[in-house]
């Protein structure tokens, strides 16, 4: 009784005074801000066929197009072959389940629904880095309302959780269908959230000449910039997508794309006259602003001094913005380093440098970068002298693995994740052999020839390898034999041995580092000299 | 033990007659009593236990143990149509009339006599125990800092509860006040008279996530429309046992006093700690000023502030067995700084705040990789920190003192000499 | 009389012998005791820890084969004839392989097991168990491996959740974790085995001419061998270059190959350098030019005692490799506990506690014809404690092995529960004098020992792993843990005691001895109070622990539910009888409930699989647990019927504790 009453009552507790710095706080959000819902209906992808919507990004299969994304399809493509053929990419929209919508798909072609048993019976393939059901269906296909198309094949990739689903679908003539089929499943391999998808295709000479340098690339959401160590970076945020701290003394920089609404010029003024409380610029004093690099465009160059006024409203004195502006109005990118006057002074050069090195992630370092901290070289070489001679390579590491320290026979050496291990290494000794003694590892009868040439390619070396890709119980060398790791080596034969590439770890963190593994493989090159 | 032969002095005299209240007191402060309340305090501890298991801890404490009845949905189907429920005192009922009945029966009536000392010293150390308990229910709080190395904060927040707070920014100060969770699930109208606006709250959900609303289905709750066009809802999702692991959201309409005018948005309670801390509450305008509602995580103030320098973790040589999590932190107070080592088993104690080390990250399987390391410290808050350790002391002397001396009685009475089997 | 001691020293020296015959097996072979007794203490890190070899071939022992020890056959008359302690076994793996691979190892407990991996076997026989051998399972011939076969089917069966296995399936996946975890000790010193021709100028040069080198050579010269690869890095293929390449590939297959039991103790300080090097770990180093002197002449004396031209000097050799390593050990300060550790192993003493606790049983059970005879009944006390005095050594030495209180994990918890229970036992025994304690405690004891050893095959783990983070305060273990322990053993003995109370009255034992009957109910009383104080103090100083490091006193975790549950059961119980609602029948039955409440507590809140305390536990447990709740019941119950029976049968009988209250 007296819980209903207290319902009905319920009161705001007394008035209570924080600091905005305990509390920090961004007022005026929309809900989507709010929640960092991305926006579904990219508007980019129109300007840029290549690229697609902020969402998504995907390696495009030579012989297809883009097409216009619309709400149901994030990822849009027409494939040149076959103007009837449609391939696109769902995700978050659908509703009902898996099973329910693999059984729409049934239905289109006429056929009767299949049991849970039958859709957990059915093979899987990678869509966006996690394995997905592969649903192929044979027959008279009948469309949104249209009429009968006969000899027509669905080739469908379901994947996520029924609650999150992303689905990849191909509907073509069947002769079609079979043609594209793998360039199918590679497409479905490389779709990724946001920055640049990965290539799995990509030629190895595309690989960076000067690999983002491990020790100095901070990794923001979907970018990748060269930063000097003094810079420490922080966590992103949705309107952070890199970010990093400067000093003890509060600076910091960050850089924030897709987000920001109003046009260019408002956000300038935007910090120019309510953050540091000046008078705003004219159109034609926006105009006349330097221009630097950033992102590949022009950027304008914002540089006010005066007292700041931040997000939570407590006023400084001294202190001064560096803003770049670039981008359209509509999808802008901004660079802003914000801090006491001198700090910000002191950085000056290396902001422009970091700016003219911000990437997106998974592509090369411009080759203008000038680079803000130790020139890019190969991974530092280890103590040992033999490392040099007996490990002469270099690959793009992934700046979330973690350097170990090369050995003798483990070159390009890192960690990942908790137990993981990824190398380099050469060998003497035929492929077939090897494989054999890695599938020993995985206590796993050696590959037969057919099963050999089966095995999936892995672009490698400026050439073509093959990729082992083994689950189970990994046979360790301690004693202890540890079950649920995965193996993955990428190897290609080479004069009378074999180079690969080998990675190591429990099944869960091996599928995570999955594509970064293939793309560490694939930029993989003798560092010759 | 002297039973076989000697007769026993009773503990409660045979009286004539007595007065009704004098029964009641009687069996307000009797042993049968005692042990029933224990007899179900059993039964109910293993319930909860085994509810545990479907449950989850923080339902089970609260269903169970901090409550006056509950029924114990067992689990058991019978013939298939009905599922077996037994109804129990709940664990604050049963610790009040064992609290009573201990002071009752076991203090205050009981002789007092030599023969009775250690009696009476466990069960005043009993009584502490349950009114450490008692406080703590009601006076303690705990919540959780997580901290990157470098970061520094002087708040923390709860690891389940939830709060409505209405903020508005004052210079460089926000003001705040303040809805407890358990308030808003009945959709109530906040009315105050100082405010020129009024809150109605409503959908509550316990877990829940925001998502945007495509043409091609229908929700049932409202789709709040952002001034880009998209619409935004709250989707229920299902109600985890871990109580730490849902979010909770509502919708709040804020009804303008003087325009009438109506805004609604949607409060989401998801915490970005320690990769995030900023938070941005739904921002309406009223009275020329600008407002916000947000939900969060029950946040308290700390009187001193705390920055996590470093964080350590190390496994034995050769293995993946954690041999130590150790955490340095300075702590801020009143411009004077100070070192502290926190770690396993070794909380840093400060002006009624206890830190101690809880868990740190990035874990394996996150998408962050470390390091850096943040580092998770849970905080207590707790008046009766100490009591416990000092009743167990209390109780422990009571029953060495008891049960020795009773041993001492029994072998030197008669009556075992003369009761030992003859031996040859 | 006289005939009643005669049969008690036959009994004596009956075990007696036993006993030591077991010390005295050694496999004549090749091993002599002087050898063994210094390979048992070589120091190697295994688990995050220093042990001695002997305690390393223990469980391995344990894993693969089941058994602390493995008997031979070697003359084929169907008898054993030879013993293999695991020291020896182990030796026998590493230094002679190929005898070791025909040792009756892997224990199969079902035919079936055998027709599915395909190994012939007498049919028609009755089949209660055999051991198959190494080579059995990788026998060349045109067939296919069993092994491989074995491994095939235990990846599919792996793949079931644990509950859906059937009995042979499950016992294919242990058997095949056997195997490989053999296989792994079988290739431990494999690098060693094969000396490496060596051919072309270059790498000739390098060895002075030589035209073999061994690995241990190839170590040594590792970066020699590098820098020949690197000098020649642009054409490998040059033919001038002989096998210099495929000798550095050598090298570089046992640097990650699976050598990895870490027995090469670094020259640093033991806490800047906490890691033990492998044989892969040095070829790993050698590629680096980091081997050290030491080290070096570790692997050296290693290689001798694979490779030495004679067998004395083999011996040498393995003697010289033990004594460096020891040496460079004591340096670090790492091998005090070693030796210690090893003795521990060997003597065995709750082993041996085991067998004389079954000898007290039948010498307190002798004693009962003579009720009158003191002699006896002291005989009876100190047969039993003797073994408790062993026991408590036991704990006492673990204790001292791991610088710890005697309580860090379940297996410890049976240990100290029977030192406890026993220790109780006698001194309800000595204020009682009725033998029933007495009779009670070794069979107590005799029973949580087989069980600890049961629970140690079954669990295949060392039992003296290092602490998780959270474990490490002496200070706790020492209070906390050992408390609450305590009353566990006094609950699980006064339900014992009860129980023994119900069934003797059900059979009718000495009917009309009142005082006889009294006394069990007063020593179940008394062993119940001495447990309820340290119940009570154990639970909330478990919660002063949990205040210290989760940050709250109390938090309904199963666990800490069990505990509260154990101490409301004792209170309960007392008060009860306290308040008259229960007499001598009332409180033995709820007595003997207690002990399901402990078991409940001890081992059934883990199995829940939720909590803090939630450890990992195999079906086994369950099965057994869920066995003695049966029996605890069954026995419970069927004793207080007969009781109600005997009383409704003889209602002349003086009712049975009818003076008994409060007391």
């Amino acid at each position: 009784m007296f819980v209903s009453c207290g319902l009905l009552n319920a009161q705001f507790s007394p008035e209570k005074r924080v600091s905005a710095e305990q509390r920090p706080t961004d007022f005026g959000q929309d809900h989507r801000q709010r929640f960092g819902l991305r926006d579904m209906r990219g508007t980019a992808a129109a300007q840029d066929p290549a690229a697609t919507t902020p969402g998504f990004t995907a390696a495009m299969p030579a012989g297809w197009r883009a097409a216009t994304p619309s709400e149901f399809r994030q990822l849009n493509w027409k494939v040149d072959a076959d103007p009837e053929a449609e391939c696109y990419f769902t995700a978050g929209n659908l509703r009902g389940g898996m099973l329910a919508n693999v059984n729409r798909w049934f239905g289109q072609f006429g056929k009767s629904p299949i049991q849970q048993a039958e859709f957990d019976a059915l093979p899987k393939h990678d869509l966006m880095g996690k394995p997905a059901v592969l649903v192929a269906i044979d027959g008279d296909f009948r469309g949104m309302g249209g009429a009968a198309k006969p000899g027509y094949t669905l080739l469908g990739l379901i994947g996520g959780t029924d609650d999150d689903m992303i689905t990849l679908k191909l509907v073509a003539k069947s002769a079609t269908a079979a043609a594209e089929r793998e360039r199918f499943l590679q497409l479905g391999a490389s779709i990724r959230r946001g920055g640049t998808a990965v290539s799995s295709t990509a030629a190895p000479s595309a690989a960076p000449s000067s690999a983002p340098n491990a020790g100095s690339a901070t990794v923001g959401d979907g970018f990748v910039a060269d930063a000097p160590a003094t810079w420490n970076a922080q966590p992103t945020s949705s309107f952070r997508q890199l970010n990093w701290s400067i000093g003890t003394a509060g600076a910091e920089c960050y850089l924030t794309a897709g987000n920001l609404r109003g046009g260019k010029l408002a956000n300038v003024n935007r910090w120019v006259s309510a953050q540091f409380g000046q008078s705003a610029l004219s159109d034609a004093q926006f105009a006349a602003l330097p221009m630097h690099k950033l992102l590949g465009g022009d950027a304008a160059l914002v540089s006010v001094r005066g007292a700041f006024r931040g997000m939570d409203g407590s006023p400084k004195s001294d202190y001064a913005l560096l803003g770049l502006v670039g981008g359209t109005d509509e999808d802008m990118v901004t660079l802003k380093m914000v801090g006491p006057a001198a700090v910000v002074e002191a950085e000056r050069a290396t902001f422009l440098a970091v700016a003219a090195s911000i990437r997106r992630a998974g592509e090369p370092a411009p080759a203008s970068a000038t680079k803000p901290s130790a020139p890019a070289v190969a991974p530092a070489p280890a103590p040992s002298s033999v490392d040099a001679a007996v490990a002469p390579f270099a690959a793009a590491i992934p700046s979330e693995w973690q350097a170990m320290g090369d050995t003798g026979s483990r070159m390009l050496r890192h960690r990942f994740g908790q137990t993981g291990e990824c190398y380099v290494g050469q060998l003497g000794g035929e492929l077939a052999q090897m494989l054999g003694v890695w599938c020993g590892e995985m206590s796993q009868p050696a590959l037969d020839a057919a099963a050999i040439a089966a095995l999936q390619k892995q672009p490698m070396l400026g050439g073509e390898g093959v990729l082992l890709d083994l689950r189970g119980e990994h046979r360790g060398a301690n004693g202890q034999p540890r079950a649920g790791m995965r193996l993955l080596v990428a190897v290609k034969s080479e004069g009378q041995g074999v180079v690969f590439c080998k990675m190591l770890g429990s099944e869960h963190e091996v599928e995570q580092e999955r594509v970064r593994f293939a793309n560490y493989c694939a930029t993989l090159k003798r560092n010759d000299g | 033990m002297n039973a076989a032969t000697a007769p026993i002095p009773p503990v409660v005299p045979v009286r004539p007659p007595a007065s009704a209240a004098r029964r009641l007191v009687d069996a307000i402060g009797s042993m049968r009593l005692a042990v029933w309340t224990m007899l179900f305090f059993g039964v109910l501890t293993w319930a909860g236990t085994l509810a545990q298991k479907d449950l989850g801890l923080y339902v089970v404490q609260r269903d169970f143990f901090e409550s006056f009845f509950v029924r114990w949905d067992t689990g058991v189907e019978i013939a298939d149509t009905f599922v077996l429920k037994i109804p129990l005192p709940g664990g604050y009922l049963l610790m009040l009339v064992m609290f009573v009945n201990l002071v009752v029966g076991g203090m205050l009536r009981v002789r007092w006599s030599a023969r009775n000392i250690g009696i009476l010293i466990t069960h005043l150390g009993m009584a502490f125990l349950l009114v450490a308990g008692f406080v703590k229910m009601h006076y303690s709080y705990a919540g959780h800092v997580a901290l990157y190395e470098g970061a520094k904060t002087s708040t923390m927040v709860s690891f389940h509860d939830f709060e409505l707070a209405l903020l508005r920014k004052d210079g460089d100060a926000i003001l705040e006040r303040t809805v407890p969770e358990a308030l808003l699930a009945g959709s109530p109208l906040l009315d105050d008279a100082a405010l020129p606006f009024t809150v109605r709250i409503g959908n509550w959900m316990q877990n829940c996530e925001p998502r945007q609303k495509g043409p091609m289905f229908e929700v049932d709750v409202p789709v709040v429309k952002d001034p880009s066009g998209a619409g935004v809802y709250l989707s229920q999702m299902e109600v985890q046992p871990e109580r730490e692991r849902n979010i909770a959201g509502c919708y709040a309409t804020v009804v303008d006093r003087k325009t009438g005018a109506e805004s609604t948005g949607i409060l989401w309670g998801a915490d970005f700690r320690p990769h995030d801390e900023r938070r941005s509450p739904f921002t309406f305008e009223a009275d020329g000023k600008t407002w916000g509602l947000d939900l969060r995580r029950v946040t308290w103030d700390l009187p001193f502030a705390v920055r996590l320098d470093k964080f350590q973790k190390s496994d034995h040589p050769g293995t993946m067995t954690p041999r130590d999590f150790s955490s340095w932190v300075t702590v801020f107070d009143d411009g004077a700084e100070q070192q502290f080592h926190i770690y396993m088993n070794h909380p840093l104690r400060r002006e009624g705040h206890v830190f101690f080390q809880t868990n740190w990250g990035p874990q394996p399987g996150s998408s962050l990789r470390g390091p850096p390391w943040y580092s998770v410290f849970e905080v207590a808050s707790n008046p009766s920190d100490y009591w416990p350790e000092a009743a167990s002391y209390v109780i422990l002397f009571g029953l060495l003192l008891h049960f020795v001396l009773k041993l001492f009685r029994y072998l030197r009475s008669s009556n075992h000499n003369a009761t030992l089997p003859e031996m040859s | 009389m006289r005939f009643v001691y005669a049969f008690v020293a036959a009994f004596v020296a009956f075990f007696a012998t036993t006993v030591a015959q077991d010390k005295k097996a050694v496999n004549p072979d090749r091993w002599d005791e002087a050898t063994l007794e210094l390979m048992a203490t070589l120091p190697v890190q295994d688990g995050g820890r220093i042990k001695p070899l002997s305690a390393y071939a223990a469980q391995m022992l344990y894993l693969v084969h089941g058994r602390r020890d493995m008997k031979l056959d070697t003359d084929g008359d169907g008898k054993t004839d030879t013993t293999l302690l695991p020291t020896e076994w182990l030796l026998d793996v590493l230094f002679q392989p190929s005898v070791a691979a025909d040792f009756p190892l892997f224990r199969i407990e079902n035919v079936e097991v055998l027709d599915a991996i395909g190994i012939e076997h007498q049919s028609g026989q009755r089949f209660d168990f055999d051991y198959i051998s190494y080579r059995q399972l990788v026998g060349a011939g045109s067939k296919k491996q069993p092994a491989e076969t074995l491994w095939e089917l235990a990846s599919t069966y792996g793949k079931k959740p644990t509950e859906a296995l059937a009995p042979v399936e499950a016992h294919i996946i242990r058997t095949n974790q056997g195997v490989t975890a053999y296989s792994t000790l079988y290739g431990l010193l494999a690098p060693l085995y094969e000396p490496h021709e060596l051919v072309g100028a270059p790498i000739r040069a390098i060895y002075q001419d030589r035209e073999e080198a061994t690995f241990a050579d190839l170590v040594r010269k590792g970066s020699e061998i590098a820098a020949l690869v690197r000098k020649n890095k642009d054409n490998p293929m040059d033919p001038a270059l002989g096998n210099a390449m495929s000798i550095a590939s050598a090298l570089t297959e046992a640097a990650q190959g699976r050598s990895r039991l870490a027995i090469f103790p670094p020259t640093g300080v033991s806490k800047d350098e906490p890691e033990w090097g492998s044989i892969s770990m040095l070829a790993e180093s050698s590629l680096r030019g980091t081997v050290t002197e030491e080290q070096m002449s570790m692997l050296d004396a290693l290689q001798g005692a694979v490779s030495g031209p004679d067998e004395s000097s083999r011996m040498a050799s393995l003697r010289k490799f033990r004594n460096t390593v020891v040496a460079r050990a004591q340096l670090r300060g790492e091998y005090d506990k070693v030796p210690l550790e090893n003795y521990y192993l060997a003597a065995s003493w709750h082993y041996q506690a085991l067998h004389w606790f079954l000898l007290a049983i039948l010498v307190v059970a002798i004693g009962w014809m003579a009720p009158r005879s003191k002699t006896l009944w002291a005989l009876g006390a100190v047969a039993t404690s003797i073994p408790l005095c062993m026991l408590i050594g036991d704990i006492v030495l673990r204790s001292i092995v791991r610088g710890r209180p005697p309580i860090l994990n379940l297996y410890d918890t049976f240990l100290f529960i029977a030192a406890v229970g026993v220790l109780a036992a006698v001194i309800a025994e000595l204020i009682t004098r009725r033998r029933v304690a007495i009779f009670l405690a070794p069979v107590f004891g005799a029973m949580l020992i087989a069980l600890a050893r049961a629970f140690e095959v079954e669990s295949g783990d060392d039992q003296m792993a290092p602490l998780q983070a959270v474990l490490d305060t002496n200070y706790y273990l020492a209070t906390h843990v050992t408390s609450i322990n305590m009353g566990y053993a006094a609950g699980m003995f006064a339900s014992f005691l009860g129980t023994a109370w119900l069934v003797l009255n059900a059979i009718g034992f000495r009917r009309g001895d009142e005082a006889f009957h009294k006394s069990i109910v007063r020593a179940t009383y008394g062993v119940t109070a001495f447990g309820l104080v340290f119940a009570v103090f154990g639970t909330i100083y478990g919660g002063v622990w949990a205040n210290d490091s989760w940050g709250r006193f109390w938090g309904w975790d199963p666990k800490e539910n069990g505990a509260l549950m154990i101490c409301i059961a004792q209170v309960a119980l007392l008060h009860a009888r306290m308040a008259g609602m229960v007499r001598d029948f009332g409180f033995c039955v709820c007595a003997a409930l207690t002990g399901i409440v402990v078991a409940f507590s001890w081992f059934h809140v883990n199995l829940l699989g939720i909590g803090l305390h939630a450890y990992g536990f195999s079906s086994a447990t369950k099965v057994a647990l869920f066995r003695y709740y049966g029996v605890q019941l069954t026995l419970t119950s069927l004793g207080a019927v007969g009781v109600m029976l005997q009383r409704a049968r003889k209602p002349a009988l003086p009712k049975v504790g009818a003076a008994a209250s409060a007391s």
